[in-house]
């Protein structure tokens, strides 16, 4: 198979905002939850939605998705390499 | 205190290998010597197999290894030293691998290269590659890498030998093949040298499991009975001892060798007596006997039958039948079952008298009582002998198992067990009749009918047990769905329409009202209006509560108007009666609690099943009757239908048919013909709900929502419509035409499976054989479909069975990994909503 170029899907309206958290706001994020990074739903660093956000390991990302009940429910995952 | 303590620590791996000979001295408590089991005085020989240091089997006695008693003492292993090496059955194939890879005089392994330290930790290779390994076994003719050695073909003759150019390989002398194989190269056979060592897949030492393992019977001669191991090791052991006495007394070859083969088929059959090559051992009456292999093998094993099927005591099952007159939280049980199953009572001074007359009836006549219990634990069985003594005995402080009675608690479960409504608290009810009774009503949580439905029963046997499933389990608990947020039981069928007829047609005589109220448990009826004949709907409003409001729907839109307690304005229909439906119960529910409405529910469905045993209900073949007027538009429709494709077909002959975009001729015309077809179809149906009496049963049901729909009932009387396979009309069968009375290449409506007739007028024989087609594909479907997404529902709720609500709101798994911030993504309890959503104007209106 051809190896196509990769697309940037994160302006797709079918792709939910992503968005990084800086230090200080990934340490409140454990700490509100009482967690540590290994404990947080993952996301892989080549995965679309963040590819043009420098992604690296251990970085949390929150994601705003679209909610029927709420409006916008976040969620957040945190950069694995495998 | 230490054991309660929590672990912090999680296991990483699990590693399996293989015990070595000196693991086996060293773990031994014994060294089995003499295949003598007891002496002259029944006492276990010193030596012998059932020596008394490898556990107790005796209560009362100590063992003498441990210290402890039966049941304490887990057992302890012996050994015996076999007096030549035999080879372990089990591993029978790996030697054969290992004996073809290695060198026959230096033990390298052949083909590889000469640096062996650097592959071996470059590649970890797992047993199955080894398995890949044999199959590059190297053929005679090869020589060493190592040693230039000459290498020769090694066959197996099955099970146990070996032979290398013909000649027979002993097992001494695999033994010592394989003791020269060198730990580094282990690896590359997928062997970890760390937990095992290639040779000692040659047994020179036996372990003799534990007594504990195989136990001896007394029979009630006072004679033993030995267990199956045991009369297999004691072989092993009587031909090893006259194997040694044979090598020592320097018996010629030809014995020894016998003894040894000998003493090998009774070393394999000890592990495997199912081996293809090998005659099963067996017993003296010719069973076979039950060596290792079989006790954890098939079905009847140790995995299948005892650690992966449990069973339970203090259950019952049956057939289910139904009865509307019990409450929806009671279970009609037959009185045969009541007998056996008991409630373990104890007796304290203010409940002896009550507890004696269950013993004075004993286990024969009910409510009696099967067994007592002593305070040092020991049961007693009830019967005419005993009675007397036990009734003397009796003083608080023992229990006593009396039948399970009226309002008792008990567990009730359908299969497959797939949400928590599979298993709710009933208060037991006994009935005369062989069969379990609940009320049709519960059937929806337990997906149960009765078409010979079974179900389980189980009682509570602690007051710890007993409360938990009432408080958690009781049927009213359980009547908001937790994962829509509405009443799961409702009323059904025969119910619904019931209520229908009552309160939207229905005026009777007061007095029929109060008789009829007073059948289905109401015994108030100032409510009821002080008038010569009642309405239906004041009937109905009697159940309710009395200062109950509600407005809503019925299923066609018409508004329903509920004040103060009474019907308004509208109907009961499926809409708000309904399983999975009912708003109308949910605001009920939410109003006036569980136990309220589980009551109203009861009472509506008793009153709606009443009515129609006062009413009639009846579907005559004359409600699917048509209007003149409503045949001839019927016939009308079809006509015009015919008409377009007819038109279309001619069309797509005279190539005048423009193909859809994407689409070939041939396809555009299919399905041009299929909407029109279609079309007709729906008009049809149209026609028939129009023109159809609403006042005739059949409708009722319909319009109800108790049962059937409207597509049915236009099939029954207009046309029955298009059959298709697949998504299309019918094709082929044979060479271009479905079937042999039509023409070639005919695509008009009838040859291409388009009925055209009503169910009640009847079928053409084509139209029948187009129909059985379609049938058989729909019943392969969910044949088919049934088993699959039962299997793809199981593995997704077990895959999610341990995901919890943390204090924090987070779902998390049982490692308290995050699976959502909030539950649902939205933090609703769906079962304290409405149908998944929190109307909060609603709310807001209410505490106004
Ligand atoms: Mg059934
Ligand atoms: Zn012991
Ligand atoms: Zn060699």
């Amino acid at each position: 198979m051809a190896k196509r170029k990769a697309k940037n899907y994160n302006h797709h309206t079918l792709v939910p905002k992503h968005e990084k958290l800086s230090e200080k706001q990934k340490n409140d994020l454990l700490k509100e939850f009482k967690c540590n990074l290994g404990e947080l739903p993952k996301l892989l660093a080549t995965d679309a939605a963040i590819m043009d956000m420098n992604p690296k390991v251990d970085d949390v990302f929150k994601i705003h998705r679209f909610s029927r009940t709420e409006g916008i429910s976040v969620f957040y995952r945190v950069v694995v390499d495998e | 205190m230490e054991e309660n303590l929590p672990i912090y620590k999680k296991v990483k791996a699990i590693s399996f290998g293989k015990i070595s000979p000196k693991l086996i001295r060293k773990m031994a408590s014994v060294k089995i010597v003499t295949p003598e089991l007891y002496d002259r005085e029944g006492y276990p020989v010193d030596g012998g197999l059932m020596d008394i240091r490898m556990g107790v089997i005796d209560p009362g006695l100590k063992c003498k290894t441990c210290g402890s008693k039966l049941k304490e003492c887990i057992g302890h292993f012996g050994y015996v030293e076999l007096a030549r090496p035999v080879i372990h059955i089990s591993y029978a194939k790996l030697i054969l691998d290992i004996l073809r890879k290695i060198c026959r005089d230096c033990g390298v392994v052949l083909g590889e290269k000469l640096k062996p330290e650097e592959d071996a930790k470059e590649k970890k290779v797992d047993v199955l590659d080894a398995k890949k390994a044999s199959a590059r076994a190297p053929k005679t003719g090869v020589k060493c890498q190592s040693c230039n050695a000459k290498q020769f073909k090694i066959i197996i003759e099955k099970p146990t030998s070996y032979f290398e150019d013909g000649k027979r390989l002993s097992p001494i002398e695999v033994r010592t093949r394989l003791e020269r194989l060198r730990d580094d190269d282990l690896p590359k056979l997928g062997l970890n040298p760390k937990v095992f060592r290639p040779e000692w897949t040659v047994l020179t030492l036996l372990a003799i499991p534990p007594v504990t393992i195989r136990p001896s019977i007394t029979l009630e001669s006072g004679e033993r009975s030995e267990d199956d191991l045991t009369h297999k090791l004691g072989d092993i052991v009587r031909i090893n001892q006259r194997l040694f006495e044979n090598i020592n007394a320097g018996a010629p070859e030809i014995i020894i060798e016998d003894l040894w083969d000998l003493l090998q088929y009774h070393v394999t059959t000890f592990f495997d007596n199912a081996v293809p090559q090998l005659p099963p051992a067996r017993h003296r009456s010719g069973q076979p006997l039950k060596t290792i292999t079989e006790r954890i093998k098939s079905k009847e094993g140790r995995i299948r039958h005892n650690l992966a099927g449990k069973r339970t005591n203090f259950s019952a099952r049956t057939v289910i039948s139904p009865d509307s007159m019990l409450d929806l939280n009671e279970v009609g049980i037959p009185k045969q079952v009541a007998m056996k199953l008991t409630v373990p009572e104890r007796a304290t001074k203010w409940n002896m008298d009550f507890l004696k007359k269950f013993i004075e009836k004993g286990p024969k006549e009910y409510p009696g009582a099967n067994y007592v219990v002593r305070p040092d634990g020991r049961k007693k069985k009830i019967s005419d002998e005993t009675k007397e003594q036990l009734l003397e005995e009796l003083q608080p402080g023992y229990i006593v198992e009396r039948h399970i009675m009226d309002g008792d608690i008990s567990i009730f479960n359908r299969q497959p067990s797939l949400h928590r409504m599979s298993m709710m608290c009933h208060k037991i009810r006994v009935l005369p009749g062989l069969t379990f009774r609940l009320n049709p009503a519960v059937c929806a949580p337990y997906n149960a009918d009765f078409d010979g439905d079974e179900m389980n029963l189980h009682i509570p046997q602690s007051e710890e047990a007993r409360a938990e499933a009432e408080i958690l389990m009781m049927v009213h608990t359980q009547l908001i769905s937790p994962r829509y947020g509405l009443s799961i039981i409702g009323c059904n069928m025969d119910a619904i329409s019931g209520n229908y007829i009552l309160t939207k047609h229905m005026s009777i005589p007061k007095e029929e009202a109060v008789q009829l109220l007073a059948s289905i448990g109401v015994d108030d009826f100032k409510r009821l209006p002080d008038k010569e004949t009642v309405t239906g709907k004041e009937v109905f409003s009697v159940i309710l509560p009395e200062d109950f409001s509600f407005t809503g729907k019925t299923r066609e839109g018409n508004p329903v108007k509920i004040e103060k307690g009474k019907i308004k304005e509208g109907f009961m229909d499926k809409a708000n009666l309904g399983e999975g439906h009912g708003l109308m119960l949910r605001n009920i529910h939410k109003n006036y609690g569980a136990k309220e409405a589980l009551d109203i529910l009861g009472k509506i469905f008793r009153l709606g099943i009443r009515t129609l045993q006062i009413n009639g209900l009846t579907a005559a073949l004359s409600d699917t009757d048509l209007t003149q007027k409503g045949k001839e538009s019927v016939e009308k429709i079809l006509a015009d239908a015919k008409e377009v494709v007819n038109k279309l077909i001619d069309d797509y002959h005279n190539h005048k048919l423009d193909a859809f975009p994407g689409r070939s001729v041939e396809e555009t015309l299919e399905l041009k013909i299929l909407e029109t077809l279609n079309k007709a179809r729906n008009n049809a149906g149209k026609i028939v709900q129009e023109t159809v009496d609403k006042s005739k049963h059949t409708s009722i049901i319909i319009d109800s929502g108790a049962k059937g729909n409207v597509i049915s009932m236009a099939q029954m009387a207009a046309i029955v419509g298009q059959q298709a396979l697949r998504g299309k009309r019918m094709e082929k069968g044979y060479e271009d035409r479905t079937l042999s009375c039509f023409e070639k290449n005919d695509l008009s409506p009838k040859a291409r499976g388009f009925v055209e007739n009503s169910f009640k007028k009847g079928l053409t024989p084509y139209e029948f054989f187009f129909m059985s087609q379609t049938g058989r594909d729909s019943l392969m479907d969910t044949a088919l479909r049934t088993p699959k997404s039962g299997y793809l529902y199981r593995r997704l709720a077990n895959s999610m069975q341990d995901l919890k609500v943390a204090y924090d709101k987070t779902v998390r798994d049982a490692s308290e990994k995050i699976v959502q911030f909030k539950y649902g993504g939205d933090g609703i309890d769906v079962s304290k909503s409405e149908g998944g959503i929190v109307n909060v104007k609603k709310i807001i209106e209410s505490t106004r």
